[in-house]
């Protein structure tokens, strides 16, 4: 489903490079909830970022169903990106768009007739169970409502893959767990493909079968999730398990 | 207050809008593109070009750095072309817009700067192309900053305005200057003052109540 061959990204700051990503291969199934874990700075966001090429990546390559995407021009991605969800950390709603508005956003996108846009929006609200918020504006929806929102306007264009990027960590543990669990009943009950990249391993165990660890832009680790919590092999994947606050 | 005095303040109270809000619009006729392309360009952003983006904020820069009073003469041929007349007040509109343009350039720039880049992200994310993100992304995301930045543009034209008096254009800072600082009326320099004011505070309310109307981030 999705593929990542050698992929590198160098970036220039004041003509400083820093390598964001080193060789990176990753193969993602469909139906696949993958999990990149790693500390901040390890790459992990730029990572998830080359999937729908909003980072074109310095070298390597990356297939999705096949076709290898590197060499598509801006407006070919354009169609490519439309059945490519994303969710952010920031959830990134339109602050001048109300609920509804901010799912119809991507629809609209599309040129889609208003009458089908306002069926397959009601639809989504019904789903992620915020029918009655549809003419708030995101100011009035707490953290857990607004990435609920971010979800359904990911999937407003049926997409094949969900990329989400730390799309849990601005929240608390107990709506973390209700976004998760949506998350997973999307990838069940819809067979959507899940990038999910984040920094708790708490939430690599609760839906993930898949997991890589990355550290420096390189993947240090890779296992099904059961596997990575019965023997890790690295010494980060094990602080990541088992994080000690010690401080002298 | 004679009757000829009264007309005469209220021809220079409509010479005085008339030339605020026709300048305001061309202002932003050419402004807002102009600072859509300023920001659009910048480094990181969605065509980022600095070659590009150096060149417009230079030529921004240069007409930012002429004296108004001298941007009206040296305009004239221009004018001339434009309206066919280099005086009265539609002459007065074509530097007034010509010197707000720049000044409201960078202030669209500056609101598209506000808004958070993950929505931008976001948008991208979605397959939008560039011309639905300025569209439906960063002009409604930075309305209620827009419309502050126009009201400081219009309220910074009355002022101006007061200059268009020296190529005949009326106005009333014109009526202020003759009567009030050439002919000592101390009278009709203090409504001329008033009225001012009151245009002023005007623009400023009803900016300020417009902003806050399609404001919808608290």
């Amino acid at each position: 489903m999705i593929k990542l061959e050698q992929v590198s990204k160098i970036f220039y700051k004041q003509k400083r490079e820093i390598q964001a990503l080193r060789n990176i291969t990753l193969h993602i199934d469909k139906g696949d909830i993958f999990g990149i874990i790693g500390y901040s700075g390890s790459g992990k966001s730029t990572l998830v970022r080359t999937i729908n090429l909003l980072e074109r990546p310095t070298s390597g390559n990356i297939y999705l169903s096949g076709q290898n995407i590197i060499s598509f021009s801006d407006r070919e991605l354009i169609p490519l990106r439309r059945k490519i969800g994303m969710i952010f950390q920031h959830f990134n709603l339109l602050s001048s768009r109300t609920v509804f508005d901010n799912i119809a956003f991507p629809l609209e996108l599309t040129g889609m007739a208003k009458k089908e846009i306002t069926k397959k929006v009601s639809n989504l609200l019904h789903m992620v169970d915020l029918s009655e918020k549809r003419d708030e504006y995101p100011a009035a929806l707490s953290g857990g409502q607004k990435q609920r929102v971010a979800i359904a306007r990911a999937l407003a264009s049926d997409p094949e893959i969900l990329l989400c990027d730390e799309a849990t960590s601005a929240l608390d543990p107990q709506t973390t767990r209700a976004i998760l669990s949506l998350l997973k009943r999307i990838n069940r009950e819809m067979g959507i493909t899940i990038v999910l990249i984040t920094h708790q391993m708490e939430v690599i165990q609760a839906i993930c079968n898949q997991v890589a660890v990355i550290s420096q832009g390189q993947v240090i680790e890779q296992d099904e999730v059961n596997e990575l919590f019965k023997s890790p092999k690295s010494s980060i994947t094990r602080e990541l398990l088992n994080p000690t606050w010690n401080i002298d | 207050m004679s009757e000829a005095t009264f007309w005469l303040l209220a021809k220079g109270t409509w010479e005085t809008i008339a030339m605020t809000f026709s300048a305001g619009f061309f202002s932003f006729l050419l402004g807002l593109p102009l600072g859509i392309l300023l920001f659009l360009t910048r480094e990181r952003q969605l065509l980022a070009n600095k070659p590009f983006n150096s060149t417009i904020a230079f030529f921004v820069n240069i007409f930012r750095s002429i004296p108004f009073i001298i941007l009206i003469v040296w305009m004239i041929p221009f004018t001339r072309a434009v309206v066919g007349t280099s005086i009265g007040m539609n002459a007065a509109i074509v530097p007034l817009s010509i010197g707000a343009a720049p000044f409201v350039a960078r202030l669209v720039e500056n609101c598209l700067l506000e808004i958070p880049f993950g929505i931008i992200e976001a948008a991208r994310s979605m397959g939008a192309t560039t011309m639905q993100i300025v569209r439906k992304v960063l002009i409604p995301e930075a309305l209620p900053a827009l419309i502050n930045s126009a009201s400081l543009t219009l309220i910074t034209l009355v002022g101006y305005s007061a200059m268009g008096g020296a190529v005949g254009a009326g106005g009333l800072g014109h009526i202020g200057y003759q009567y009030g600082y050439v002919g000592y009326d101390a009278l009709i320099m203090n409504v001329v003052l008033i009225l001012l004011i009151a245009i002023v505070f005007a623009i400023q309310f009803i900016g300020d109540r417009l902003s806050k109307y399609v404001e919808h981030r608290k």
